[in-house]
């Protein structure tokens, strides 16, 4: 993790504010930084490196590295379902837009009754009843058609 | 990092255990420190380190660009530490008991005991980044991508967590 001859950035050249571009306004060098280094140092010192080594080497033998991470493969699944779900959403809001629903074609024309008729049955009958004997000619039925009955 | 390093992951991608074992070597200490650092417990450093290093092996295609190996290996290394740190997800900030029992190994002096117990005092957040930046050198943009916080949030933040270990360590 560390410049392996050095265990402080706080002192190492390679390390400056000017190596990463423009300047670092915070001091990277105090005591306490130091001091923590150190420390850490010499809790790094009292680890048996080859017995670790030999452990992490068995531990390593007994596993076999994944494929890549089922996170990740879940996670384009993701993207792609949602792509495919606001692709879906843009056809229907265009087809929408382009062919207006039988809703958006105004209300529905109301069903007008038709007008009762002028005749009713009694009138027929009224009518019938005032045929002349010899039946109906021209000039009768004018008189009767326009005269109220 | 370099040239030998990004083959040494490409070959431990392919499945090459040796180079894999090379890179553990590489950086082994500089995640227990960081660990050390995190955890305050030595024994739990090093279990900590040889999980991390698993989990790396495990997990190596996933690393895309191989010159943020250290970074990425500091990624997951934290996520075990905060895991360990909070096991029911608590407050993130939350420091660690300064009263904790002392490591099952003998401090190698006050001085180390003292700097544990302060190191202990700060929130897990300051201990993050003040060992990422200060100890192990990485870059802001570097810990900005392994914490998802920003550089500036990072930044002051560093400047609260080496003020309040000055305070700790100063006081009586």
């Amino acid at each position: 993790m560390t410049c392996p001859s050095h265990s402080s950035r706080s002192s190492h050249p390679s390390h400056s504010a000017t190596a990463e571009g423009p300047p670092n306004p915070e001091p990277r060098t105090s005591n306490p930084i130091a001091d923590l280094s150190s420390a850490l140092d010499k809790a790094a010192s009292t680890v048996d490196w080859p017995a670790f080594n030999a452990r992490l080497s068995a531990r390593l033998s007994s596993v076999e590295p994944h494929g890549r991470s089922p996170w990740v493969i879940a996670a384009v699944g993701v993207r792609l379902a949602a792509a495919g779900v606001l692709l879906a959403a843009g056809i229907a809001f265009g087809a929408r837009c382009l062919v207006p629903p039988p809703a958006a074609q105004g209300p529905a024309m109301p069903i007008v009754a038709r007008p009762p008729s002028l005749v009713r049955p009694n009138d027929i009958e009224a009518l019938l009843a005032q045929l002349p004997a010899g039946g109906a000619d021209e000039a009768w039925i004018e008189s009767r058609v326009r005269a109220p009955i | 990092l370099g040239d030998d390093e990004a083959g040494l992951v490409r070959q431990a991608q392919a499945g090459d255990r040796l180079a894999f074992g090379r890179l553990a070597e590489r950086h082994e200490r500089g995640l227990f420190r960081f660990l050390v650092g995190l955890v305050t417990d030595a024994d739990a450093a090093e279990e900590l380190t040889q999980e991390t290093l698993i989990r790396a092996w495990l997990r190596l295609c996933d690393l895309q660009d191989p010159e943020h190996l250290r970074a990425w290996l500091a990624a997951i290394a934290r996520n075990l530490a905060r895991r360990r740190l909070t096991p029911r997800r608590r407050a993130r900030t939350e420091s660690l008991d300064p009263d904790l029992p002392a490591p099952t190994r003998e401090p190698i002096s006050d001085e180390v005991d003292g700097l544990r117990r302060a190191l202990a005092r700060l929130t897990a957040d300051e201990r993050e980044v003040l060992l990422l930046f200060d100890v192990e050198g990485l870059s802001h943009a570097e810990i900005a991508l392994i914490t998802g916080r920003s550089e500036t949030a990072l930044r002051s933040r560093l400047m609260r967590a080496r003020r309040h270990l000055k305070d700790l360590l100063e006081a009586p």
